[in-house]
């Protein structure tokens, strides 16, 4: 895609997360009307930081829109930065994407909390991602780090493993959920596992994590090879880098329609069709693009197959990629220069 | 503990305040609601662990919703 021109450029992505540096990583705006944190003051070692890097990693052209946590991540939080989104898009038309890192690690029990964000689809929050998906903004979300071979320790028990793992927002239809795994196509043991408890077939896919983007010898967080951008957290953006980058090449793709080319265009490494810890597949942008062109993708097809029943339905239905294809892609603008990065090496801190 | 009042547009903070004066410690929180859907809005409010069950529901105040801590994955 690169060589044909497209590298995301002309694409807002938003980051709900803890803040994005703005000296480090083209923020172009966000959420302007907090005393508390303006879009791009974050610290370079801020968890925000590091979704940007790894939303640059396929798409290095692309801005980002940044969407503090005003304090403790919260459901009220990502409710007040989703509807600021939204009152964006409906002023023109960006951020066109967003990530969404973050999460639950338990279930608190159902009987006692039924309108839980775990439990509840109707939850606030659900329905305010499903308006925001609605008005054409593919949203993404990290899958979890609660998987059962290698839990993070924030984990509770009632959190971990399949089919206790991905829930609340991260499982719903609408959205695009992301697994983890590494650069061997393993699936990292703490990925959160399926079925999801809204929508069963969940994660959607997998992406790559465990690698030097905003940490590590020479990133701009600096650190030592111990230190790598880490996590579903890590995963999500990488995903969302290039649902950003096939954007901008098919700008008219709906979510669902962009949901499904980066599906049909996976690489699938567990059983053929959907499996509960890696979904379809591990993200493949040439594959999904191929497939968006109309011609032959690179890779082999990926078998739907059988799933567990979904419970609100699937995005499956709504597969009309060859109608977008027929449309053919933008002509690509001037290709803008690399980002320029900060080899200055900093004190990492824990996470 | 934190709370989302969904409630009919056009109610306001003060309106909400005063049907929640009879619920100990129900603190609205500053700053407009948030639109949901056609004609509804959600109020950030902080108030006792057993608002959601005793809360009455009375046409202007639709549900109520827990506000959770969430995790950076």
């Amino acid at each position: 895609m690169w060589r044909d021109g497209f590298r995301g450029q002309n694409i807002i992505v938003g980051i709900i997360d803890e803040g994005v540096n703005g000296d480090e990583y083209p923020v172009a705006g966000g959420f302007t009307r907090s005393t508390i944190r303006l879009p791009g003051t974050a610290d370079i070692d801020s968890h925000g930081s590091m979704c940007a890097a790894d939303i640059l990693v396929a798409a290095p052209a692309a801005k980002l829109y940044d969407y503090p946590f005003l304090g403790v991540p919260d459901s009220g939080g990502a409710l007040t930065m989703f509807q600021e989104i939204l009152t964006s898009r409906r002023l023109d038309g960006t951020p066109h994407l967003t990530n969404n890192s973050y999460g639950f690690m338990a279930r608190p029990a159902r009987d006692m909390f039924p309108n839980h964000e775990v439990w509840d689809i109707d939850h606030p929050l659900h329905r305010k991602v499903r308006e925001v998906v609605a008005s054409g903004c593919p949203v993404f979300f990290s899958a979890g780090n609660c998987g059962a071979d290698c839990p993070d320790g924030r984990c509770k028990a009632s959190g971990i493993g399949p089919g206790s793992s991905i829930h609340a927002s991260n499982s719903l239809t609408e959205v695009i959920t992301v697994a983890a795994v590494n650069s061997r196509h393993d699936r990292i043991g703490y990925s959160s596992q399926g079925p999801g408890g809204f929508e069963r077939r969940k994660p959607d896919m997998a992406a790559y994590s465990h690698f030097f983007g905003n940490f590590g010898p020479g990133r701009p967080a600096g650190g030592d090879e111990s230190d790598f951008d880490n996590g579903t957290s890590a995963a999500c953006p990488v995903a969302a880098g290039v649902g950003a980058l096939l954007l901008s090449a098919f700008s008219g793709l709906t979510p669902a329609q962009l949901k499904v080319a980066l599906i049909r265009g996976a690489i699938n490494i567990g059983p053929a069709g959907w499996d509960p810890d890696t979904g379809f597949g591990v993200t493949n942008a040439a594959a999904s693009y191929s497939l968006l062109r109309g011609i032959p993708a690179p890779t082999p097809a990926v078998d739907l197959g059988p799933g567990p029943e979904s419970s609100r339905g699937t995005a499956f239905d709504q597969d009309d990629t060859t109608t977008t294809a027929k449309a053919g892609p933008r002509r690509p603008p001037r290709m803008e220069p690399h980002p320029t990065r900060r080899t200055t090496r900093r004190k990492s801190k824990s996470r | 503990m934190n709370w989302l009042i969904t409630t009919k547009s056009g109610l306001n903070a003060e309106e909400l305040a005063r049907r929640l004066a009879n619920y100990k410690d129900c603190e609205v929180e500053d700053g407009p609601p948030i639109p949901l859907g056609d004609n509804e809005q959600v109020f950030k409010v902080s108030g006792p662990r057993d608002l959601a069950r005793k809360i009455r529901r009375d046409g202007a105040i639709l549900a109520v919703h827990p506000n959770s801590e969430m995790e950076l994955y």
